[in-house]
């Protein structure tokens, strides 16, 4: 943890200080989150769902957060894990096979409201819906949410050789297929 | 409210993803208001627990020691009949076994066995004079029926009952 951290955990755990603190902190992370949420879930109303879930969860936890991790990959933690139980809850309720979670990957993001790709951004698209889902979130996670590998390890719980692998290989696969296209 | 640019350009242009207007400051908005209204909500519900907590711990103490108690008395007096119970029925058998074993044994035959049996038991427990029961006896024989009866409700109001 660093100092910041340490200063802004201390207002969080004061009462008289707490709600101007934790406004502090939504404007500081909820763009982040938003975002790591949303390569996540997909749909933008998902996204906003299960980020307000995740601030109220900050919330209620801040008491119990030991100073283990920095903060902000606590926070990335609590952001992935609401994601993840998101899409389980779904899961059950509209897919039946994994295949069809990578088929839905697609027809999920079409039907969003906020989702507006041209042909460039659906080619990514369906070459990451041919991944699994972890190597997608790991690509995602490093490539766009610029987290290192060893943050990436305390979110997921995986190990860091085990998430180097997984994205080199979602790496490689971009650039073959891409190649191939051209 | 500190957005990055980089960060929606980024996943715009690569990824065609959006968001609407304005959407992080309502988001702020919306958390917030819902934590506001969750403390409300505890305070509340603290504020209802303490006294109401105590009230109610301190009924059912109250009823627990009052069944408690009760429990206590119920098996206490259960106890005593028991015993009572078994001392008679202890008692009752034994009186009759003596009496049948020693009428069977003795030549004096059951009358004698009977007022032996008064005698010893009953006049000694009421502490009779075996004179005046012996007297009383005599008594009934030159007496009629009538006076019989009347001498021995008398003799048992003024010796034994009193």
């Amino acid at each position: 943890m660093n100092q910041s951290d340490i200063e802004i955990l201390t207002r969080l755990r004061d009462e008289k200080t707490r709600e101007d603190s934790f406004a502090e902190l939504i404007d500081l992370y909820q763009e982040r989150l938003y975002w790591h949420i949303r390569k996540i879930v997909i749909t933008h109303d998902n996204a906003r769902d299960v980020l307000q879930n995740t601030f109220i969860r900050i919330y209620r936890g801040v008491h119990t957060f030991k100073g283990n991790s920095s903060l902000y990959t606590w926070m990335f933690r609590i952001a992935y894990n609401e994601s993840i139980r998101f899409i389980e809850k779904n899961k059950k309720e509209m897919y039946h096979s994994i295949d069809d979670v990578n088929t839905n990957y697609l027809r999920t993001l079409k039907q969003d409201t906020y989702f507006d790709g041209n042909e460039v951004q659906m080619r990514l698209h369906r070459i990451l819906s041919g991944v699994t889902e972890k190597q997608r979130q790991v690509f995602q996670m490093k490539y766009y949410d610029d987290l290192s590998f060893k943050q990436i390890s305390e979110i997921t719980n995986i190990a860091e050789s085990t998430l180097k692998s997984s994205y080199y290989t979602v790496v490689k696969i971009i650039e073959k297929k891409i190649t191939l296209e051209l | 409210m500190k957005t990055d640019p980089n960060l929606h350009k980024k996943h715009k242009s690569d990824l065609g993803y959006d968001i609407p207007d304005g959407f992080f400051k309502d988001t702020k908005a919306t958390i917030l208001e819902t934590i506001k209204e969750e403390k409300t909500v505890e305070k509340k519900i603290f504020f209802l627990k303490k006294p109401v907590y105590q009230i109610a711990a301190s009924v059912i103490v109250l009823f627990g020691m009052m069944f408690l108690y009760k429990i206590i008395e119920t098996n206490n007096s259960t106890v005593e009949i028991e015993q009572k119970i078994v001392n008679q029925v202890e008692e009752v058998p034994n009186t009759m076994e003596d009496l049948y074993i020693e009428s069977l044994m003795s030549e004096e035959g059951l009358d004698g066995l009977v007022d032996n049996y008064i005698i010893t038991n009953i006049l000694e427990e009421t502490k009779v004079n075996v004179e005046d029961y012996e007297d009383m006896i005599i008594d009934s024989f030159l007496s009629e029926d009538s006076e019989v009866d009347e001498q021995i409700n008398q003799f048992i109001m003024s010796e034994i009952v009193l």
